[in-house]
């Protein structure tokens, strides 16, 4: 009897629910809504571009310009959402997926996370693949990206 | 007077034909080839070979997309990093692995003139690549511990091609075959 009650009560501490896990839902959930089948209607599509911005805070901080030429990054929940409205009809399908994500707690309500993305779009072979360091916030009892942060692991040449 | 006899000890009965199927005539020599098996199995495809599957075209055409080759984890402890060497270069983790090759060494200058490699103000033979595109960049200098990696396939744009100056540490291994 106390062999079964120790083993219940060492699979429900495994399978607790932990803000690290709550944090790796919330990444996952984003690339989820990131990813498009092609098949989507125009209502569908709208409600997962809404569904994308809402994973971030109203002041969230977009800085991949040390990978995509975008100068001055991407500052706030709308304009994200603008940004994806313009952009995501325009993609047939894409796949988005993350890897290697690594999360570490700063405190109660802020987390770091590193992760590899990857990104195929439909009918093309290449992948693309970043490496992104994102600051996550616990805002109204929910984790939201308050900062995205491309990581260039190398020194890339000048091109001329 | 009687006769001698010899005492045979305890009669051996034949194992079960579901004691042959599940652990064999000799459960003991079994466990020790699980075993053994495990631990290779662990060893080599945990510890030394990290399995791959070629997943975009910028090593073509000596690697294309699709296939499935394998990074020897163990490769630089004999021999460190060389030229013209493919290796594996991570990312975050090891899900994510590009496979390049290695065009310049620690402390070497590199550049592309008109698509050719220049190292050192000496032009690289490359006899791997096939119809490479006029490449520009400017001269880079390598730092005591980086590798210049690039793909072989240069008829794409240097822009969509990932390549430039790599830690040491971020080289994972070569590639096997």
């Amino acid at each position: 009897m106390a062999a079964v009650v120790a083993a219940v009560g060492g699979l429900a501490w495994n399978f607790r629910p932990t803000e690290e896990k709550r944090i790796r839902k919330a990444i996952g959930g984003l690339a989820a809504d990131a990813t498009f089948s092609g098949r989507e209607g125009n209502f569908a599509k709208i409600a997962k571009i809404e569904s994308l911005a809402g994973r971030f805070t109203e002041d969230a901080d977009i800085r991949i310009d040390q990978v995509v030429p975008i100068d001055a990054g991407l500052h706030g929940r709308e304009s994200i959402r603008q940004v994806l409205g313009a952009g995501m009809p325009l993609l047939g399908s894409i796949k988005v997926q993350v890897h290697d994500l690594r999360v570490e707690m700063l405190d109660e309500l802020t987390a770091k996370a590193v992760l590899t993305a990857s990104a195929q779009a439909g009918g093309q072979r290449d992948i693309a693949a970043q490496e992104f360091e994102l600051r996550m916030v616990k805002q109204r009892g929910r984790w939201l990206v308050g900062r995205v942060e491309a990581i260039l692991g190398y020194r890339r040449p000048v091109i001329q | 007077m009687t006769e001698p006899t010899i005492d045979e000890g305890p009669s051996r009965r034949a194992p079960a034909w579901w004691q042959i199927i599940l652990v064999g005539r000799n459960p003991r020599f079994t466990g020790v080839r699980v075993g053994v098996t495990v631990l290779l199995a662990w060893l080599v495809f945990g510890e030394i070979l990290r399995p791959i599957r070629v997943a975009g075209p910028s090593m073509e055409p000596t690697y294309r997309f699709g296939q499935v080759n394998f990074i020897n984890r163990w490769s630089f402890k004999f021999r460190p990093p060389s030229r013209g060497d493919v290796v594996g270069v991570r990312m975050a983790g090891e899900s994510v692995i590009y496979l390049k090759r290695i065009v310049a060494l620690p402390g070497e200058r590199i550049r592309f003139r008109r698509g050719k490699i220049h190292i050192n103000d000496e032009p690289l033979d490359e006899p791997y690549l096939r119809n490479p595109a006029p490449w520009n960049e400017a001269e880079m200098q390598l730092g005591p511990d980086e590798f210049f990696i690039v793909g072989d396939n240069r008829t794409m744009s240097a822009r969509d091609h990932t390549h430039g100056a790599f830690r040491r540490s971020d080289l994972i291994g070569r590639v096997l075959f």
